[in-house]
């Protein structure tokens, strides 16, 4: 063969080389998860964020969905307020905790140009007056203690030792009192209730988890509800309204879904997201009852009270780059509302979870009022706050809110790895989802409720 | 890593002096399928209906690679090599894109056998088939981006990188064209039994999803064409015919 019968070949064989990959990937299989035969139906029971995403998913693979909420509205613990113009304010959830998520996703996707970083800085009530981070861990009249505290809460996802709270490990650890405050603030009402309220264990099962990172995000000229009205419209419209949930049958080839007027559904499966005070207080039949493990876990995962409180001023009396205020005695955290949204607004809110949660909801709104007002007025002594204060407020008590009843699930003593067992499907019939089944240190968030959506809609599919 | 970018000099240096030793560049692509990581990429899709443009599979491969070749016997050569290799995969869509690449960097050792020289003067062949089989090292150097921008862990960059270890094997066939180059078409099949690639399930989805694994087998199968220059003595080792055209014309 001589050099031109060779390369003659050769030209003939390049195409061969150059289709014959293409032709082995097309013979390939196109989708691991090959396993969503099911193309059933399923009853959703809920319609805040967990819910509503789960509907759309189960509509997307194919599967009839009724989905049906107690309230007359959608939403769960995503609410906004727009009574006051130019902002909406957020009377439930709020932030969307870190860049990596799936409901960071969602707005990078829907609402790009209103995802904003959280922003303003935050100041630290330590007797009586406003201090930066800073200040608390470089403060030599501090002697580190503010340092320590902060090395404390950072290094929970390592927490080495057994069963106690957070406020017996504190006090172990000797942390100075002047930061209980501070900590509890940043720890027992961030998740949702107080530091004695608040298991080590379970705080290092949540802190070890999470990883959605700490930068926060808000949504400058939208709700997060508003957010799902964009993305999961038709599922919305879809919702049957005021249809609460009174017994769940699974003991027949369907599950019957009764409704407290006496309504019955029937469907292959049915997905329960409701809030985990509804599965704690027994507003929901099971038939036959729940297994033992999982009536420990409602038992054991706790949820407590929360409040928000919004006052608007007439003018601010705060400094322009504030963020939050942190560690305040009745109010563990307040922030400036219109921060990144409406700078004119003068709102700030007063976030409130747990026993102070409780204390405040005891009281009526004026008294609340005023004790806001004083406790403001101790930080800011010559910010004029009761005369600054135009009267205007909204009191938002997730406890008060029927077919919610309380803020949101808490890592509570004995809930460590109770999570997961509360996820845990019944007889292939009954799935469980809400931030409360988040077993992946997302707790208590709507990227966590989220996520519990497509963890339980994927065991449906592959059922 | 080291140990064989050592062993590889030793190599050249030691078989640049003796003949039929080659320099080879070669490129070309593949297949590939790492299957854990390609089942996150699909719960990503699923997790994600409302992207309308879904988040493509890892399945080709673009190779670049410098290798040397040199003569340990008749019909045996040792070949290491060291290439990098490019897989992609890219989502479009409005407000957010999503550029997933894994970039593999492999040094193997490889030995070539010619199965039909063994005792012969190889140089009397234009068409020379082999056999190869080797291992070595890769470096896995997963990146993911979303509009442009590094995912991140726990708000920390992800741009880690990894290492495994592989198994080689192939045929191809060099082709004599003249005193300097060779081509050499192959076909090279490359196993990974465990590519770690931690927090990639985080980077991409933002949580731990308990039924995805970090770690994947990972089969790669290459098709690559070489050009092969001769070092050392090269230019005296014509093929046998040649030679013995040219000695009748000295008869006469």
């Amino acid at each position: 063969m001589n050099r031109r019968i060779l390369l003659k070949q050769l030209m003939m064989g390049l195409p061969a080389a150059a289709f014959l990959p293409s032709f082995l990937s097309s013979c390939a299989k196109e989708e691991l998860i090959d396993s969503f035969k099911f193309n059933g139906s399923v009853i959703v029971i809920g319609a805040g964020a967990s819910g509503i995403y789960s509907a759309n998913l189960l509509r997307n693979y194919g599967a009839q969905v009724i989905h049906l909420e107690a309230r007359a509205v959608i939403g769960g613990r995503m609410k906004a307020n727009t009574s006051i113009p130019g902002i909406k304010i957020e009377l439930g959830a709020e932030e969307i905790h870190g860049k990596r998520s799936i409901l960071y996703d969602l707005a990078q996707f829907n609402v790009p140009d209103s995802l904003i970083p959280l922003p303003g800085d935050d100041y630290y009530h330590l007797e009586n007056q406003l201090r930066t981070k800073n200040f608390l861990i470089e403060s030599s009249d501090l002697e580190g203690a503010g340092a320590t505290m902060f090395q404390i809460i950072d290094s929970f996802a390592s927490y080495p030792g057994g069963a106690q709270s957070v406020a017996q490990y504190l006090a172990e650890k000797e942390l100075d009192a002047r930061f209980l405050e501070i900590a509890n603030a940043l720890i027992g009402n961030e998740y949702g209730a107080d530091n004695n309220k608040i298991g080590m264990l379970a705080l290092k099962e949540a802190e070890d988890g999470y990883s959605s990172g700490e930068e926060g995000q808000i949504l400058k000229d939208k709700s997060l509800l508003e957010l799902f009205e964009i993305a999961f419209s038709e599922d919305i419209n879809q919702v049957k309204l005021n249809k609460p949930v009174e017994s769940i049958n699974y003991e027949g080839a369907q599950v019957a879904v009764t409704t407290e007027n006496g309504e019955t559904f029937f469907a292959d499966k049915v997905l329960v997201t409701v809030p985990i005070s509804i599965l704690k207080n027994n507003s929901i039949t099971f038939v036959p009852s729940l297994a033992a493990d999982k009536l420990d876990a409602i038992d054991a995962i706790k949820m407590d009270n929360g409040l928000k409180i919004v006052l608007q001023f007439n003018a601010p009396f705060w400094e322009g780059n504030t963020g939050s205020i942190i560690g305040g005695t009745k109010v563990p955290e307040y922030w400036i509302t219109g921060a990144g949204k409406n700078e004119n607004a003068n709102l700030i809110t007063a976030f409130v979870m747990g026993e102070k949660a409780e204390y405040l909801a005891g009281l009526s709104d004026a008294q609340k009022i005023t004790e806001i007002l004083e406790e403001l007025s101790i930080l800011y002594p010559t910010g004029n706050v009761s005369g600054k204060y135009n009267s205007i407020n909204i009191v938002q008590n997730w406890l008060q809110e029927a077919y919610i009843e309380g803020a949101y699930s808490y890592p509570s003593p004995g809930s460590e790895g109770k999570r997961a067992i509360l996820a845990a499907p019944v007889k292939g019939k009954v799935y469980f989802a809400g931030e409360a089944t988040n077993f992946n240190g997302h707790l208590a968030t709507v990227h966590g409720a989220m996520e519990s959506g497509y963890r339980a809609v994927k065991e449906i599919l592959e059922a | 890593m080291k140990n064989i970018l050592i062993i590889t000099i030793l190599f050249v240096f030691s078989f640049s002096l003796r003949a039929q030793n080659y320099l080879n560049l070669y490129g070309g692509y593949g297949i590939t399928a790492p299957k854990e990581i390609n089942k996150s990429i699909e719960t990503f899709n699923y997790s994600r209906p409302w992207l309308i443009e879904k988040q493509p599979l890892f399945q080709k491969t673009l190779t670049l690679g410098l290798g040397y070749t040199g003569i340990l016997a008749k019909g045996l050569f040792i070949s290491p090599d060291f290439q990098y290799n490019i897989s992609k995969s890219f989502s479009e869509n409005a407000n957010f894109n999503t550029n997933i690449e894994m970039h593999w960097w492999r040094g193997n050792i490889n030995l070539d056998i010619y199965p039909l020289e063994f005792g012969l003067d190889s140089v009397g062949f234009r068409f020379r088939p082999f056999v190869r089989v080797g291992g070595g090292a890769s470096a896995i150097l997963p990146r993911i981006n979303f509009n442009d921008s590094l995912a991140t862990v726990n708000d920390e960059d992800y741009s880690p990188h990894f290492w495994t270890y592989q198994f080689s094997g192939g045929i191809g066939c060099r082709i004599y064209l003249n005193r300097i180059i060779d081509i050499m078409p192959f076909i090279q099949y490359n196993f990974q039994p465990s590519v770690k690639v931690e927090d990639f399930n985080l980077a991409l989805h933002g949580t731990n999803i308990p039924e995805l694994s970090n770690v994947s087998k990972v089969s790669n199968l290459q098709f690559l064409l070489s050009v092969s220059f001769k070092l050392g003595r090269a230019r005296e080792l014509v093929p046998e015919q040649t030679e013995t055209k040219t000695r009748k014309k000295k008869k006469k």
